[in-house]
């Protein structure tokens, strides 16, 4: 188990490491644009904190659970934190005011 | 073969069928199966009709079924219309994977729920099925459906 945790650890890592660079990243540019006004905060936030959520989530719910099902719940978990993480850049490029 | 003047018969035949205690195929009859697939098939449906939730159960899964289909198909359109927009490989490798998750997303929500709550009560697997499909919707491709009907 401590080594599926791990392989899912690292899977869900890639994707905050993503979404923290989202993060630091995303606001410099938005400065560089002249609308630094518009930063979508509460969408950027949710990114970094999504993956260790659902990571903790699929942890917590697979306690006592054979060891297949502990896997497929952090499987679950990751797929759903690739796909929030798709709609949130979605969702920053379809809030992010007109240029010029 | 016994019939080799008959073409017809002779393409719905293998040889060696007679030795090995075969007979003709039947054309449109029922396939046989085998004997222990269809008894631990009935065993189940048995087991499913003592089950007085199974019917709720049953409409439930043919419900989300269509939900998560039409979430499978509706992420496979929108990772048409995303990308990463880096030329960094790191980056554009994570970002695939990252798009293929999205894509088996609703196969593996469905699925695990399926597998995992088939001891439980079917309101709890309908639950769950419930927020899959809300922490599932794929926002790239309804935004640019949004969109595009509001232009």
């Amino acid at each position: 188990m401590i080594v599926i945790a791990l392989v899912f650890a690292l899977l869900y890592g890639l994707a905050e490491f993503s979404a923290v660079s989202n993060l630091l990243a995303l606001p410099q540019y938005y400065a560089a644009l002249g609308i630094a006004h518009a930063v979508p905060w509460p969408v950027l936030v949710a990114g970094v904190v999504i993956p260790p959520l659902l990571f903790a989530l699929a942890l917590l719910l697979g306690r006592g659970r054979p060891l297949l099902d502990r896997a497929i719940l952090l499987a679950v978990g990751l797929a759903a934190t690739h796909a929030l993480a798709l709609s949130g850049v979605s969702l920053v490029s379809a809030l992010q005011p007109a240029l010029g | 073969m016994s019939n080799e003047s008959d073409p017809d018969e002779e393409a719905l035949r293998w040889a060696g069928d007679e030795e090995r205690g075969g007979v003709a195929p039947r054309r449109g009859g029922p396939r046989a199966a085998p004997a222990a697939l269809v008894e631990s098939g009935e065993a189940e449906l048995a087991a499913e009709r003592r089950s007085p939730r199974s019917a709720a159960r049953t409409a439930a899964t043919a419900v989300f079924g269509v939900v998560y289909l039409a979430i499978v198909l509706g992420w496979i359109l929108a990772v048409q219309r995303t990308s990463s927009g880096s030329a960094n490989l790191l980056v554009e490798i994570s970002w695939q994977f990252g798009e293929f998750l999205a894509m088996v997303s609703g196969v593996l929500w469905f699925g695990a729920v399926h597998v995992l709550t088939r001891d439980r009560r079917a309101l709890e697997g309908v639950g769950w099925w419930a927020l899959g499909a809300l922490v599932l919707v794929p926002w790239p491709l309804v935004l640019v459906v949004l969109a595009e009907a509001s232009s």
